[in-house]
């Protein structure tokens, strides 16, 4: 794994826009950072695709420990959605994607930091943006990437099974990475031959006669994509709704990834597989013998609200994430090239790996301001 | 992984078919036709329809088309789950026309970024 500095294509605002990517910049910094690409041995590829396959075999395994053995509360999941997740569970409704955020330096085994289960982003600049930069900078080698036609592949797979229209539906974010991330999944679906709404969160309505959710014109809601966390759903106003009404509705991704979208996630899975070579040391009830270690809230987003003490001292960050409580994990063995840190984002469509992202920071813990930066193998 | 749990095993799911039109329907249709004194001969309209869990896991929604390659029965297969029981028959696309309220999703998101978890 080497970090290289290369020539940014002299247009490459317009290049990337024009595949979708608007949100290239973020505040003052650039989002989209083609000045430098970080280059693999095909190796190293096999070892993260093995990494991948692993890690989700192994959390298949711990959402069944935690249904069995009733370990809601130690997600914060409210007991009035546990009933529609352990049905979710069993009935299997379509599940399209996820990432893995993992440690890696090309020494050391891959360690899982989180698993961005249920509306990670990033997506369209992994699955497209660095694909074109691919072609366009580096013609003669390969990339570890195949989202794309593996989230056309799974639709196709969907088509008679979702009804139409398939609504796709997202807040309204400043940057509109939320919205192009569900458009890129809508132009997928599309592809893939859906038919297909486009709505935002805001504007989904409950019909209290019906007791049904609607769309804008009063239609029934049947099969909808949501970039929109469940731990959020639950707990806003149509919440109860939504509960009641779990089994009418296929809500991709489906409700049981709150299982997954959670960093309770990680200590249960160091408590099934303890000393596994692609987990860190990972406890609920703080950091026990840990003397470095990062603590995170449960479900934050973006670096929110993460204290990380370590060899250097103890940095913390803001935020009003928390309340759930928090997990301890050890420090991981995170790649770090002419003092950047690079966290890569590991791509899995119908749960099986299909590509990396990569996600550089100035500093150890990423948040929104962190770069996406290409990749490339030979 | 079939549609986000591929490793347990599959089980198939069974549904209420019209046979005439093979569109599924909300297991009362079954019900109350087997609960019926029917002459000898009598050919049920409505039919339990059993699927093996594989390429759809699931029973499709009232008023969709079953998938072929499963197994009808007059009789609700014992082993197999009975999917979406008690669920609506409105079906997508319907319009409802009813008293409909807005707003109730998305206030989370004012102020923070759904990407991440």
């Amino acid at each position: 794994m080497q970090r290289r500095v290369a020539r940014p294509r002299p247009d490459w605002e317009r290049i990337v826009e024009s595949q979708g990517l608007i949100y290239h910049h973020t505040q003052d910094s650039v989002y989209w950072d083609e000045s430098v690409y970080y280059a693999f041995s095909s190796r190293e590829v096999d070892d993260l695709e093995a990494a991948t396959n692993e890690l989700q075999r192994i959390a298949l395994e711990a959402g069944q420990y935690v249904i069995d053995n009733r370990r809601f509360a130690d997600f914060g999941i409210p007991d009035a959605a546990v009933d529609a997740i352990v049905w979710a569970w069993n009935a299997e409704p379509p599940a399209i994607y996820g990432r893995f955020d993992l440690a890696y330096d090309g020494a050391h085994p891959p360690k899982l930091l989180e698993y961005n289960a249920d509306t990670p982003t990033a997506l369209l600049e992994a699955s497209v943006v660095q694909w074109h930069w691919l072609k366009d900078c580096q013609p003669g080698a390969d990339q570890f990437n195949s989202i794309h036609e593996r989230l056309v592949a799974k639709w196709k797979e969907l088509k008679d099974y979702t009804s139409s229209p398939l609504y796709f539906a997202a807040a309204e974010d400043v940057q509109a990475e939320d919205l192009m991330t569900a458009t890129y999944l809508r132009d997928t679906a599309i592809e893939a031959g859906h038919q297909t709404e486009a709505l935002l969160a805001k504007d989904i309505g409950w019909d209290e006669d019906a007791r049904r959710f609607v769309d804008l014109e009063g239609r029934v809601i049947q099969s909808i994509f949501k970039l929109y966390p469940w731990e959020w759903l639950v707990h806003e106003e149509f919440g109860g709704h939504l509960l009641e009404t779990y089994r009418d509705v296929q809500w991709i991704e489906p409700i049981w990834k709150m299982l997954w979208s959670n960093k309770a996630l990680l200590a249960i899975l160091w408590e099934m597989y303890p000393n596994h070579p692609n987990l860190l040391p990972a406890y609920l009830d703080g950091p026990r013998d840990l003397q470095h270690y990062v603590r995170k809230p449960k479900m934050a987003r973006e670096g929110a609200n993460i204290t990380l003490v370590g060899p250097g001292g103890t940095i913390e960050t803001g935020g009003d994430y928390g309340e759930e409580g928090f997990v301890c994990q050890a420090l991981g063995p995170v790649g770090v090239f002419d003092r950047k840190y690079a966290v890569l984002g590991s791509w899995l469509v119908d749960g099986v790996s299909c590509g990396i992202g990569i996600r550089e920071s100035d500093g150890p813990i990423s948040n929104n301001l962190s770069r996406f930066v290409p990749h490339m193998f030979r | 992984m079939a549609a986000g749990c591929g490793s347990k095993q599959p089980q198939g799911w069974q549904a209420c078919v019209d046979r005439a039109t093979e569109v599924a329907v909300d297991r009362s249709n079954c019900d109350n036709e087997r609960a019926q004194p029917q002459s000898q001969g009598y050919w049920p309209h409505y039919h339990w329809y059993y699927y093996p869990r594989g390429y759809y896991w699931d029973a499709p929604i009232f008023g969709s088309r079953v998938p072929p390659g499963g197994t009808y029965s007059t009789q609700p297969f014992a082993s197999a789950p009975l999917a979406h029981t008690g669920g609506s028959a409105i079906g997508a696309g319907v319009r409802t026309g009813g008293s409909v309220s807005r707003g109730g999703f998305g206030s989370t998101a004012s102020g923070h970024a759904t990407s991440g978890s």
